[in-house]
């Protein structure tokens, strides 16, 4: 048989590949009456240059390279490759450390066995679909409008699908953001109308993606548009509808922490700016129909399913915070005075349940506080990872609380103190000038006392080497956050691999940390681990160019 | 004065001016009398209403304004809420999408300048607000339509520095099908990858990572490779740099669209360094160093890394204990050290001391003060190298001494307390990061402002943490900030995704705030075209007449105004920021108490961005100031400094940015510099006192200075009265 199109390459790095290892292939290689070449330092300029002038002579059709795999090496050169001589089919594999000599022989030789003979079945066998220039972003947090906004002034069409009923994501719940304590919907708004008002933008919410079929570059998608129970093209934001609705409920937004009515605007500076009904409590009293100027009221709207075609998809789904109520230790959920850090930003908000007045829940205000640290994450028994972004947080927090109550006492428990960013070492530097506390040692429990209601907490000062009880008016959990569900449905044969954590896996740590195992699917911001939001914004605009030169690559 | 000139561009029909009063939430009304402020403004001249907003920039409060545009017919919009920086732009868009002409919008400070600043004079606080309205209601009622400039793209980027930011920015830009230049100084592409040895992420020699990277650039037919190579200039604006290159053999000018700037970091240097006296001992060595040492061992082995063996120091002796200490260089305070923290080395350390314990079978201990691993995965390496054998102890390091071929070392447990001693044959300093040395060089070349800890500042550290504050110049990788390599990578293609989003478009829409020149009144002097930054005014001979008439290249026109400070009759002026509209604002400012008053003019760029710090750190200072802002101090001229004093101004400052290199102008600050004893001159034989009279240096991270100075002035004011 002439498979003279086909060549295999092994690369033998010194220092890198274990040359045994290499050798030991192509004699398995050599006993089947197959030839390859063993190469020295494969990837560098010099010897790859050669190498790409060889192939181009020779006409080869079909590559096995043996080296770094595609993860390190692949990528790059492949491009290369594909440049030079357009239509070669190329195979990476990884010599790493875990897989043996044989295995890799074997895949080698039934790669090579199946290397079509003539020259037109190769180009038979390729083919050289267009991909489609739309770019599917799933989830409307700060990174997911980022990555929306890049890519639509990019020059891309984009769809932007939010769950919930409006943008923003925890960034739009924040009171203020480190190390500069911006307000933070004051930066963010106006980045969310941008979204809601670009050309290249389409957005759908509250929306969610149910399945995936097709192929990088031709992915087919299937969302359904939830119903908001008002026509968002007819309602104003006016907000008369929620004046009359009869039905109060704990509004889901502000975390239980606020009464709305049924029909409602998620909060003032929501984008979009429209409302919607929570259909299980509405009890059809029609009020809000009937009071509505502009008809937008339509109480039997039905979910509405759209399919779209795609040629990338970005995850940009998030995180949530730890829900700390499995940590009885703590007393979350039963003693009031015991709130997390998220709910903490919304009662400092001015947009908050108390209008930003810092008060425990018995109403009186809250002058000693205490942060606990690293609840949920550090720690066997729930998330063994740092959640990178609480103790900055904690800090910042700590600070605003001293803005509200100039003469309050703040102690911060922690493990280590990890503001590693730029400026956070500032911000805590501040923070210990300003007079806050910080005690090292994580404490065991959290008790109520009987009359006062205070949280008292038991803690051991590892410096000082002592044990003690803090009665505080209010207990900050920092809790870390936990990966989401996305809920889809991957009609393919794989979907995004998860990590042993649940947050989506890098391709590769270092050079791939945007890319999933997937051809053309991406992920940027919480949803691949715990970050803040500078590194979520970086990670939005690295996506942006990833997809767009992966998009620009013609034949896959 | 001068006679004044007739102006071809007379502001359209009726003023109808619209104002909106921000609570800003309680950032304004906890402070300021929202309401008060509302009621006066509703009363000046050529206002048809003002209203109060909760969230003016929020879509309902754009939203309004654009109702009101149509309904209520007003042509002007006037928003007393935050800082013109943060959201001028937002309600420019707002106005255009409503129908008006976007100048034809005006924010008063009465956040960062006010109630940020007044919070316990809650009265004086609302009286400036009101003043501050008035100021903007007066600006507003001179103001001109702008037209923006339509400017056409070079399709190509500059990427200054070649580490593996850079080349990943170089390699996506080409995938997405821009020619690319890249320069690099040194005589070879990859950076610190290249120097150092394995990565800590994935345990990955660095060279496997960097050397595809540089191959595929190096053969991509859409990049340009200038090793050795230096920016030595530049010139032009956003979609038309012009960018100077040289190397030991040529001298290039390269057009580009927009330009990259990831030029890294340095290693902190602690010999030589009075905090690290011990860092010259014998068998002191940093972890870079020890990175190549622990290559040298392992290359030795021929790249088995299972079999054991010890580790040799240089000189061929056995290293059994190590000691690590953490934070050198990083998180103190004082001259010789930074205050920032350096991000990688504790991970660094992770990575080394596990090599040392797991491959060496050496006895690893780590002095630290908090272990900072931040990565889903560095926390399972932290849990590894400890069950390594690595012991980490929160300890302050006190002396290192010499002790024949080892080291002897005293240290304080920061846990309990207790004093620790050990005796260790390598001692290893984990140092941080500086910024790079050709950053200050750099920096004047690109007029691109440093931070305070010297690394590149952002344009905003949350939602612009890629671009700077020159329009189309970018940054990526550490030389923003401490970042890993995984970072780094990710900056490189943010950046490029930035680089497209200019580089796609055919044409760039720039604004009107350009010079214009009324030939009439223009003298032919010269002045403008000798001071203009960026050369782009030129003399035009005219018929019958001596000395010609200037002329603005307006494409190439930055608007910085500087030409309009220096013209002695007022001809040159800068469209937005024009002599009349100045002179109300002036007048406005000074109508009651003037002597009580500081007047300010702030260049956007750094002293009114100074201000503008000082109020997001809530540095309180004497209400008795009101701010002009200008472009730039260079845009000031001597005519507003008198007509102050004419007035009764208590006290005049013009503020600017640090020179020589801080001008985002290049040299408008020191175009003001040299007018200031002149000015300083006719005001005493005006008769007012020229002490009166400041001219002064802030920069944009200056706010404690801000402070101190306009307390300074205030004092002065009230002893001298
Ligand atoms: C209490 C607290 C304080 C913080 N303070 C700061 C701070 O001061 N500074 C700072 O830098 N960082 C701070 N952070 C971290 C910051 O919130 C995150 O870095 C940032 O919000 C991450 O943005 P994101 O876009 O990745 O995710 P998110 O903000 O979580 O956004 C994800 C979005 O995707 C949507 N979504 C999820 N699943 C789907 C789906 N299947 N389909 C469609 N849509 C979906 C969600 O509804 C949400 O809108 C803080 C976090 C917390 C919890
Ligand atoms: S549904 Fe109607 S009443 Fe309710 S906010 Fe929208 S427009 Fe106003
Ligand atoms: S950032 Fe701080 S509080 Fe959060 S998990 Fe890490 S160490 Fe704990
Ligand atoms: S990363 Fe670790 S060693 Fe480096 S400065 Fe920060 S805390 Fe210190």
């Amino acid at each position: 048989m002439d498979r003279s199109s086909a060549r295999i390459v092994l690369c033998e790095c010194p220092g890198h590949h274990d040359t045994k290892k290499v050798h030991g292939i192509r004699g398995i290689l050599a006993g089947h009456g197959i030839d390859c070449q063993c190469i020295r330092d494969f990837c560098s300029l010099e010897v790859f240059s050669r190498f790409v002038e060889e192939i181009k002579l020779k006409k080869y059709s079909a590559l096995f390279i043996v080296g770094c795999g595609f993860e390190l090496a692949g990528d790059y050169l492949g491009k290369t490759l594909k440049m030079e001589s357009p239509g070669l089919d190329v195979t990476w594999e990884n010599l790493g450390a875990s897989s043996d000599d044989l295995e890799i022989a074997a895949k080698i030789i039934a790669w090579y066995n199946a290397v079509p003979i003539s020259k037109s079945e190769v180009t038979e066998k390729k083919h050289f679909d267009k991909k489609v220039p739309r770019v599917l972003v799933i989830g409307g947090g700060v990174g997911g409008c980022q990555a929306a906004l890049d890519l639509a002034e990019g020059g891309h069409e984009v769809v932007l699908v939010e769950k919930t009923l409006s943008l923003g994501g925890n960034m739009a719940k924040l009171d203020k953001t480190f190390p500069t304590l911006d307000c933070s919907i004051c930066i963010l708004g106006p980045r969310l109308v941008e979204v809601a008002n670009h050309g290249n933008i389409e957005l759908l919410t509250p929306a969610e993606v149910k399945v995936v079929r097709g192929s990088p570059g031709n992915y087919n998608v299937r969302v359904v548009v939830w119903p908001r129970f008002v026509d968002m093209t007819k309602c104003s934001g006016c907000g008369k509808c929620a004046d009359v609705c009869p039905i109060v409920i704990p509004s889901e937004w502000n975390l239980g922490m606020k009464p709305v009515k049924a029909i409602h605007i998620n909060f003032e500076q929501a984008v979009p700016l429209r409302s919607a009904i929570t259909k299980e409590f509405c009890v059809e009293c029609r009020l809000c129909e009937r009071v509505c100027e502009r008809d937008a009221v339509c109480l039997d709207d039905r979910p509405v399913e759209q399919e779209l075609e795609v040629g990338a998809i970005v995850m940009a789904t998030g995180a949530k915070p730890f829900s700390p109520v499995s940590y009885g230790a703590y007393g979350y959920g039963y003693i009031p005075a015991v709130i997390t850090n998220m709910e903490f930003e919304r009662l400092v908000c001015a947009t908050g349940p108390t209008g930003g007045r810092l008060i425990t829940p018995e109403g009186a205000p809250a002058r000693t506080i205490a942060f606990i640290q690293c609840v949920g994450s550090r720690n066997e028994r729930f998330n063994r990872y740092c959640s990178g972004y609480c103790c900055t947080a904690s800090i910042k927090e700590a600070i605003l609380a001293l803005e509200h109550e100039a003469y309050g006492h703040i102690t911060v428990f922690y493990n280590d103190i990890r503001t590693a960013g730029k400026g956070f070492e500032e911000l805590y530097q501040r923070a210990i000038e300003k007079g806050v506390r910080f005690i090292k040692g994580i404490p065991s429990r959290i008790e109520e006392d009987p009359y006062t209601k205070q949280p008292i907490i038991h803690y051991y000062d590892m410096n000082e080497g002592k044990r003690g009880k803090l009665p505080v008016d209010l207990a900050v959990l920092a809790v870390g956050l936990v990966p989401d569900e996305s809920g889809i449905d991957w009609e393919l044969s794989t979907g995004p691999e998860v990590d042993e954590h649940g947050f989506y896996k890098e391709r590769e740590k270092t050079l791939h940390s945007l890319k999933s195992n997937l051809e053309g699917v991406f992920f940027l911001g919480t949803c691949h681990g715990p970050r803040d939001i500078t590194q979520t914004v970086g990670e939005a605009s690295g996506v942006a160019a990833e997809v767009q030169s992966f998009l620009n690559e013609k034949e896959f | 004065m001068a006679k004044r000139k007739k102006r071809k561009l007379e502001p359209p029909g009726e003023v109808k001016i619209g104002v909106y009063v921000c609570h800003c939430g309680h950032n304004i009304a906890s402070v300021v009398d929202v309401e008060r402020v509302r009621e006066y403004a509703s009363r000046l001249p050529g206002v048809v209403f003002a209203r109060t907003n909760m969230f003016c920039c929020a879509e309902p409060g754009q939203a309004e304004i654009q109702e009101d545009i149509s309904r209520e017919g007003i042509n002007r919009v006037l928003v007393a809420a935050c800082s013109p920086r943060l959201h001028e732009t937002t309600f420019r868009n707002a106005v255009k999408a409503g129908g008006l002409n976007p100048h034809f919008v005006e924010m008063a400070n009465i956040r960062e300048h006010c109630s940020w600043v007044h919070w316990q004079e809650r009265e004086r606080a609302t009286e400036k607000a009101c003043e501050l309205v008035a100021m903007g209601v007066a600006k507003l009622r001179n103001a001109f339509p702008l037209e923006d400039r339509r400017v056409p793209v070079t399709r190509r980027a500059v990427v200054i520095g070649g580490g593996v930011s850079g080349l990943k920015a170089a390699f996506e830009l080409a995938n997405m099908g821009h020619p690319v230049t890249l320069v690099e100084k040194e005589s070879q592409l990859g950076g610190k990858a290249v120097e150092l040895w394995q990565n800590f992420d994935n345990g990955q020699p660095l060279r496997c990572l960097v050397e595809p990277m540089i191959t595929a650039v190096s053969l991509n037919p859409r990049t340009r490779i200038l090793t050795s190579s230096k920016v030595l200039n530049l010139k032009g604006f956003i979609g038309n740099f012009e960018v100077e290159i040289r190397n030991e053999k040529q001298s290039i000018v390269e057009k580009a669209g927009c330009i990259i700037v990831a030029t890294g970091y340095d290693f902190f240097p602690p010999r030589g360094n009075p905090r690290y006296p011990y860092a010259s001992l014998k068998r002191v060595l940093t972890t870079p160093e020890l990175e190549s040492l622990i290559r040298d061992n392992f290359e030795q082995r021929d790249g088995a890394y299972n079999e054991s063996g010890s580790l040799r120091y240089s000189d061929g002796s056995k290293i059994k204990t190590v000691a690590f200490a953490q934070c050198v260089g990083s998180r103190e305070s004082g001259d010789s050290c930074n205050r920032y923290c350096s991000r990688v080395c504790c991970l660094v350390t992770i990575k080394q001391s596990t090599i040392l314990a797991k491959h060496f079978g050496c006895n690893v201990v780590v002095f630290h003060r908090d272990i900072r691993v931040l990565q889903k995965w560095h926390e399972d390496m932290y849990q590894e190298a400890r069950r390594a054998g690595v012991v980490f102890i929160r300890a302050q390091l006190g002396d290192v001494r010499q002790d024949g071929d080892s080291l002897f070392i005293i240290a304080k447990n920061e846990v309990e307390n207790g004093r620790l001693e050990y005796h260790v044959d390598m001692m290893v300093l984990s140092v941080g990061m500086v910024p790079a040395r050709d950053s200050l060089e750099l920096k004047d070349v690109l007029k691109i402002p440093l931070s305070d800890d010297g690394f590149f500042l952002e344009s905003h550290p949350k939602l612009h943490p890629l671009e700077t504050s020159m329009d189309g110049i970018f940054l990526a990788g550490a030389c923003q900030g401490p970042k890993d390599f995984r970072e780094s990578i990710v900056t490189g293609s943010g950046a490029a995704a930035k680089a497209q989003c200019i580089l796609s478009k055919e044409e760039l829409l720039l604004d009107g705030l350009v010079a214009s020149i009324d030939t009439e009144t223009c003298i032919g002097c010269g002045l403008c075209a000798r001071e203009c930054p960026y050369g782009v005014i030129e003399m035009v001979k005219v018929e019958e007449e001596v000395k010609g008439k200037a002329r603005v290249i307006t494409a190439a026109c930055k608007g910085c105004g500087v030409c309009a400070g220096v013209c002695p009759t007022g001809a040159a002026d800068t469209l937005g920021f024009h002599e009349e509209s100045i002179m109300a604002q002036i007048e406005v400012a000074l109508e009651k108490n003037a002597g009580e008053k500081i007047l300010a003019f702030c260049c956007n760029w750094c002293s009114y961005a100074g201000a503008d710090f000082a109020g997001v750190s809530r540095l309180e200072y004497p209400p008795s100031l009101r701010i002009i802002r200008v472009m730039c101090s260079g845009r000031v001229n001597e005519r507003f400094i008198l007509k102050a004093f004419e007035l009764g101004a208590g006290r005049v400052l013009v503020a600017g940015c640090h020179p020589p290199g801080d001008c985002h102008y290049i040299s408008g600050n020191i175009s003001f510099k040299k007018r200031y004893p002149k000015i300083k001159k006719k005001l005493e034989k005006k008769g007012y006192n020229p002490d009166h009279f400041t001219l002064a240096w802030i920069s944009a991270t200056e706010g404690p200075q801000f402070q101190k100075l306009i307390q300074e002035l205030d004092s002065g004011l009230r002893k001298g009265k």
